[in-house]
């Protein structure tokens, strides 16, 4: 069987599956798979062999040493020279240097044993096995499974979830729901500039996620409230004035871009707001979501955040400064300090 | 005894006419059966002194060799299983022998069950067996031992002083040709009564080393070794279990003959027990899972399984009650297994596969794909996995 360190498939196609988008891996099986881990005498991974056959491990796939995040329609979460702008909607981890350290906050640390902050629960094993991709180490797939290949068994040829995502749900998964854009917002990331104070907000041009926000289970905050519990749902409080941050909870409809009914390409990538469960697009009543302000694998910004916040950490942003006039990231929702 | 009748389907003869040619025709095949256990001529293989005329008898094979050979026969085993033209059967007085090495291309659509040294010799040593005593063939240069032995680093570092390299046919068969095989299911002769080295196997896949004295493989031959073959005419290959024993578990399996040399392909230990597999299971039942695909194995509408694939056929964990093949695959019983992916002498595909899987090997097993390559090869199987 061929030996492959990366795969590469010729095309990524969408399946349309009642108003959720979904992609299904497609092309030749060779690039992925290997059926014995075994060819010319040799293995074709020394690290393997993986389970469902598949020729290297998740980032062994999803690392490329080029700089498009989306080569040959491939999704990369690691490359050389991805940036903020260069990346796709989870964010990049380090091409260098992610060994389990905290990487300065800016990243997941993979690998890492130290427990998640705001973590209440009792499925999570990574401090014993460092955090990982998939299963009860990681966010990807059921979290009620060790191996990280049977914990996403389905989700690239068959997928049903948003992103091979999974809300833990005591136990009982819960798939993530949501749209996910069709380039994974390559262009929109390429294409939006942090906008000038007062700029004119247009619909969305450029692909985008759709986040999916609210009481139901499915949302995109309950997948991350998996690991940090406390920073959603009673560990923020019950309401004004909020103890955390608060997400999956509607904006205020005082609030300018509650009222608003435009979600520019800013917003999408600078402080992308969540819609009710069952969204097909960005019309509707605006939400706060993790990923209103985060971004999962990793960013440029300390705290994986989309923009730069904390001036004094030194991450070489300008912050966010109340009065700024500025219209995106925390004051993309928070009009009433603008 | 079973025989196979050929169709007369471009024939329309006067009534006189079609008793007299369906006479000879079944006397033709009394005379030129196709099994394990072979009839004919004694003449047609053998010679008691390699001497006629006063010369050395001429061999039968099409290689040029020279004997005497042992047995007394007129030829090794590549010399009357060889042939010089297309044909993938051919005659010596009235007995027919399957050809396994042609030394031109086999003809279309006629290839043995078994595969055909033909792509060895002529493709490259990824497209069949290295076996040294094939004309054009020589040790393979990647390979120092069978792929799949397990490391010594694992326990097992006397494997290789035997499983090194394929030195002739007898690696793998054991030819007694005229065993008794009990068919229409050959092996199932008790082979602790007599001498145990006179049973005769499924195409005679027994080991004849004292290492491994666990028998041989049982199956049903199909009566043209599958010269021609069908949903319903074919070999039944017999299935069995997956051990942490891979290779040595005596369940008469033709996948534990083949892990006799790659064990770790065999070996719960090397493959896993469940999915997800480390390495492609064998011996495993086809799931009946609703929200898995193998239930639709051989599909040909998308919607309800299909019949037996002599593409990628499965094995029958237990052959007793059958009396000749079957067009019927049963999920949750009917197994994959090695021979439901290769062929072992040889075949046009890289790893000695049924199909080609890689692109560069003219593959068209694409994920996602409705074109040719659609409920082909994999996918038979993966039914999920192509676009249709």
């Amino acid at each position: 069987m061929k030996k492959a360190l990366i795969c590469l498939l010729s095309m990524v196609f969408v399946l349309a599956m009642g108003g959720m988008v979904l992609a299904a891996v497609s092309g030749p099986c060779v690039n992925c798979h290997t059926m014995h881990n075994s060819q010319s005498g040799a293995e074709v991974n020394a690290l393997g062999p993986f389970g469902a056959l598949v020729n290297n491990t998740c980032l062994g796939c999803h690392t490329t040493t080029g700089s498009d995040p989306l080569a040959g329609g491939f999704p990369y979460v690691k490359g050389n020279g991805f940036s903020d702008t260069i990346c796709l909607a989870g964010g990049f981890f380090p091409y260098t240097g992610d060994d389990g350290a905290d990487n300065a906050g800016q990243a997941h640390s993979l690998d890492s044993t130290a427990t998640p902050p705001g973590y209440n629960s009792d499925w999570y094993d990574g401090t014993n096995n460092g955090l990982s991709c998939a299963g009860v180490n990681g966010c990807h797939g059921s979290q009620t499974v060790a191996d990280e290949m049977g914990a996403v068994k389905g989700g690239h040829h068959s997928p049903t979830v948003y992103r091979i995502l999974w809300n833990y749900n005591g136990g009982t998964p819960v798939g993530i729901t949501g749209v996910g854009a069709s380039d994974y917002e390559e262009a929109l990331n390429l294409n939006t500039t942090a906008p000038a104070p007062g700029y004119t907000r247009t619909d969305a041009t450029y692909a985008h996620n759709v986040y999916i926000a609210g009481t139901s289970n499915d949302t995109i905050s309950k997948l991350c409230a998996n690991c940090h519990g406390d920073f959603h749902g009673a560990g923020t409080g019950s309401g004004s004035p909020w103890q955390r941050h608060p997400t999956d909870v509607a904006l205020p409809t005082s609030w300018d871009p509650a009222d608003d009914a435009i979600s520019s390409n800013a917003d999408c990538k600078y402080n992308p707001f969540g819609f009710a469960s069952g969204a097909t697009n960005t019309a509707g009543s605006k939400y706060a979501t993790c990923l209103s302000c985060h971004r999962a694998h990793g960013t440029a910004s300390y705290d994986i955040l989309r923009f730069g916040y904390n001036t004094v950490l030194g991450d070489g942003s300008t912050g966010q400064s109340a009065g700024s006039g500025n219209m995106y990231g925390c004051l993309g929702c928070h009009s009433k300090q603008r | 005894m079973a025989w196979k009748h050929r169709s007369m389907a471009l024939i329309r003869p006067t009534a006189l006419l079609s008793i007299f040619l369906f006479s000879i025709f079944h006397l033709f095949i009394f005379l030129t059966p196709a099994l394990a256990k072979v009839t004919g001529e004694c003449v047609n293989c053998h010679t008691m002194h390699n001497s006629q005329g006063g010369t050395a008898m001429p061999g039968v094979g099409n290689i040029t060799e020279t004997g005497p050979f042992d047995a007394l026969t007129r030829g090794t085993c590549v010399g009357c299983h060889s042939n010089t033209v297309s044909a993938t059967i051919k005659t010596l007085g009235s007995s027919n022998i399957p050809v396994v090495f042609n030394t031109v291309p086999p003809a279309a659509g006629t290839e043995l069950a078994g595969g055909n040294f033909y792509w060895a010799v002529n493709s490259g040593e990824s497209y069949g067996h290295n076996v040294l005593t094939i004309p054009g063939i020589v040790q393979d240069s990647q390979l120092s031992e069978a792929p799949g032995i397990p490391s010594p680093a694992s326990g097992n570092s006397t494997c290789s002083g035997c499983h090194s390299k394929i030195n002739d046919c007898t690696s793998c068969h054991n030819p007694y040709h005229h065993g008794e095989d009990d068919r229409p299911i050959v092996g199932v002769r008790d082979q602790n009564v007599g001498n145990a080295h006179k049973a005769v196997y499924y195409r005679f896949l027994a080991n004849g080393s004292s290492q491994h004295s666990k028998g041989g493989v049982i199956g049903i031959e199909d009566s043209d070794w599958e010269r021609t073959k069908s949903s319903s005419d074919h070999n039944e290959y017999k299935g069995g279990i997956l051990t942490s024993s891979g290779g040595h578990d005596a369940d008469n399996s033709m996948s534990d003959y083949c892990a006799g040399c790659h064990q770790k392909f065999h070996d719960t230990l090397f493959v896993g027990t469940s999915s997800p597999w480390l390495r492609h299971p064998n011996n495993y039942a086809l799931p009946t899972d609703i929200n898995k695909e193998y239930r639709f194995y051989n599909t040909q509408d998308g919607t309800t399984i299909g019949p037996y694939s002599n593409e990628a056929p499965v094995a029958r964990p237990v052959l007793t009650g059958y009396t000749g093949p079957s067009s019927t695959v049963t999920p949750g019983t009917d197994q994959v297994f090695c021979l439901s992916c290769h062929r072992p002498h040889g075949t046009p595909y890289k790893d000695i596969l049924r199909w080609a899987y890689d692109p560069d090997d003219g593959g068209l097993i694409i994920a996602g794909t409705t074109g040719a390559g659609a409920r082909t090869g994999c996918f038979i199987c993966h039914t999920s996995k192509d676009g249709v």
